[in-house]
């Protein structure tokens, strides 16, 4: 693949903003040197011809079985649910005011 | 003594199961600050689980396969109650109200728990160097990895603290650490084993597996997860064969696969390790054939792109919201800082490398040349596999490159640190079953072992094979020596 496809800091950036991860500069010059290296090493596969060849996404293609559309009496009680949450009142999840 | 010795001790009476629970236990208190494998340790629930099995036996009711055997779990799959921190500090604090699909049949078959065991920071990893408690350390040589991601159930198992334990297997996870530690380790087909409860890595390559001392004591374990789950729509309705049985049966008559090109690259002492099963299994009557895998070269590098692809989606959950770490907030800050905030306190730097790489994979202008072209050629390599093992019955090669090799080896190159999957990637992309056999120790006193490959839901041709590994090579030493030296005081 060509230079053109390198991991610079600003691609880094990118995606770490959409992946919602907060960097420093100095962490994304350090992860944009380290995926770079991944990346041309990765670029391996590029010398393949795989034009004819379909993508496989899963081991056991198109054999999803899903079960009953019915109640397991499994269900989580809202205790049990937000007993693991960080931040909560009222049986609600709290999170920062996200409307005016 | 084995886990089936184990099991049978305590079902004749010879041993009860709160003895051995508690033999487990004080292991673990004597060997744990040499060794760090575990990160939480359950000694109420398995005492109160193996009184549960002492009355049962008393009152001459049945017992499972695995009554009264301690065991031990991979932080990454959920026990009831106990924390789960998937080896983050996203995850410090997290206690989970449900068993994983594979405890619920570990404790139908009487299993005792005894705590969850150390992992790179959610099974990323292949040295246990990421664990947010520190390295695991290699009970054959305590400045060396134990391999990874389950290097703690490895540690744990090869360290007597019981008798077999569950991990997972991404892309070796459970074999390398096998492998490293002088260990049987099965990763199973795809869709063998249930994944329900288990804190999801790479979807669609994910597998939990056992680990355990011999060929028969993986298979009993084997036999009690595998099936269908109605709580996982991967897993599969194929018959579970019967493990125990297969590892009766002799190599005579098998069909061994041997890929040339694998030999090249390793140390010497793995080559010859993997010639001398070759020609061990020849003279128990099997029957070599070479096979070729053209592009299994390139499994590494299609590996890496699809699970950090597969990892940044589903490590998106937390968010610092309904679970895991949460970061302390100004007034102002919206929710968008909360979750990136909390994110980059949460995860490790090489969590954060493989969300960012995967994400930046499946983007726009990077999708078509690297997620789905590692897609594609994931076909070519399932291709070649099905194509050899039409030849074959088992493929044999080898587990890992070398022996275990020093910790901080690899820190700061991440690509040097992934070649060491280079032979146990490729049964993740075809979701078939493989295992690590050792086969005794190098000159350096290290375990040596090798790998075997199997068609799909082929595990009983798998353990077939392996049994007959097992019982023609150098056995091992009943407790590994630097652990052995380390106890007693010595350096």
């Amino acid at each position: 693949m060509s230079d053109s496809n390198a991991i610079t800091a600003e691609i880094v950036a990118k995606a770490a903003r959409l992946s919602r991860i907060a960097l420093s500069e100095d962490e994304r010059l350090v992860m944009a040197e380290q995926l770079e290296r991944v990346r041309a090493w990765a670029a391996l596969l590029q010398d393949v011809p795989v034009a004819d060849v379909a993508p496989m996404l899963h081991p056991h293609e198109g054999a999803m079985r899903l079960r009953a559309d019915e109640d397991t009496g499994q269900t989580l009680t809202v205790s049990e649910v937000l007993a693991n949450a960080p931040a909560q009142a009222e049986d609600h999840f709290l999170v920062p005011r996200v409307v005016g | 003594m084995s886990l089936i010795a184990c099991a049978r001790a305590i079902a004749t009476g010879a041993q009860t199961a709160t003895a051995v629970t508690e033999r487990a236990l004080s292991r673990i208190v004597a060997a744990e600050p040499h060794l760090n494998a575990m990160v939480h340790v359950d000694s109420d629930g398995a005492l109160a689980q193996a009184a549960r099995v002492d009355a049962a036996m008393a009152a001459g009711g049945p017992l499972g396969p695995l009554a009264g055997v301690p065991l031990t779990i991979k932080d990454l799959i959920a026990v009831a109650g106990l924390p789960l921190t998937a080896g983050s500090k996203m995850l410090a604090g997290y206690v989970p109200a449900r068993d994983a699909s594979v405890i619920v049949r570990l404790r139908d078959a009487g299993a005792v728990i005894l705590g969850k065991t150390s992992l790179d920071e959610f099974a990323m990893g292949s040295t246990n160097e990421t664990a947010v408690t520190g390295p695991a350390r290699n009970p054959w040589d305590l400045g060396r990895v134990p391999g990874g991601s389950s290097g703690g159930s490895a540690v744990a198992v090869a360290a007597g603290y019981g008798y077999g334990s569950l991990g997972t297997d991404t892309g070796g996870s459970v074999r390398l650490p096998a492998a490293l530690c002088g260990l049987v380790g099965l990763k199973p087909t795809y869709g063998r084993v249930s994944r329900s409860g288990v804190v999801a890595y790479a979807s669609s390559l994910d597998q939990v597996g056992p680990m355990a001392t011999t060929v028969r004591d993986a298979a009993r374990l084997l036999a009690v997860i595998a099936g269908p789950c109605g709580e996982d729509a991967t897993s599969r309705l194929e018959a579970v064969a019967d493990y125990e049985a297969a590892c009766d049966l002799p190599a005579r008559g098998l069909r061994v696969g041997v890929v040339r090109s694998w030999l090249e690259g390793l140390t010497t002492e793995t080559h010859d390790a993997v010639l001398s099963t070759q020609r061990r299994l020849e003279a128990a009557g099997a029957v070599t054939v070479e096979v070729t895998l053209p592009h299994a070269h390139l499994a590494v590098p299609a590996y890496y792109l699809i699970a950090m692809s597969e990892a940044s989606a589903n490590l998106a959950r937390y968010d610092g919201v309904r679970f895991g770490h949460r970061a302390a907030l100004e007034p102002d800050d919206d929710l968008d800082t909360l979750y990136a905030r909390s994110r980059a306190e949460g995860f490790g730097a090489e969590v954060k490398r493989r969300i960012i790489m995967g994400t930046w994979a499946l983007s726009s202008g990077y999708y078509e040349a690297y997620y789905d072209r590692a897609c594609r050629v994931r076909r070519l390599i399932h291709g070649d596999l099905e194509a050899a093992l039409r030849q074959c019955d088992v493929i044999l090669g080898p587990t890992a490159p070398s022996t275990a090799w020093p910790l901080g080896s690899h820190t700061h190159d991440p690509v040097a640190a992934y070649q060491m999957d280079i032979y146990t990637t490729v049964a993740n992309l075809a979701g078939l079953p493989a295992m690590s056999v050792p086969v005794g120790l190098s000159a350096g006193g290290l375990p040596l072992a090798i790998q075997l490959m199997a068609g799909a839901f082929d595990e009983a041709t798998l353990l077939r094979c392996a049994a007959s590994v097992e019982r023609d090579a150098p056995a091992l030493p009943s407790a590994p020596i630097a652990l052995a030296r380390a106890l007693s005081g010595g350096v």
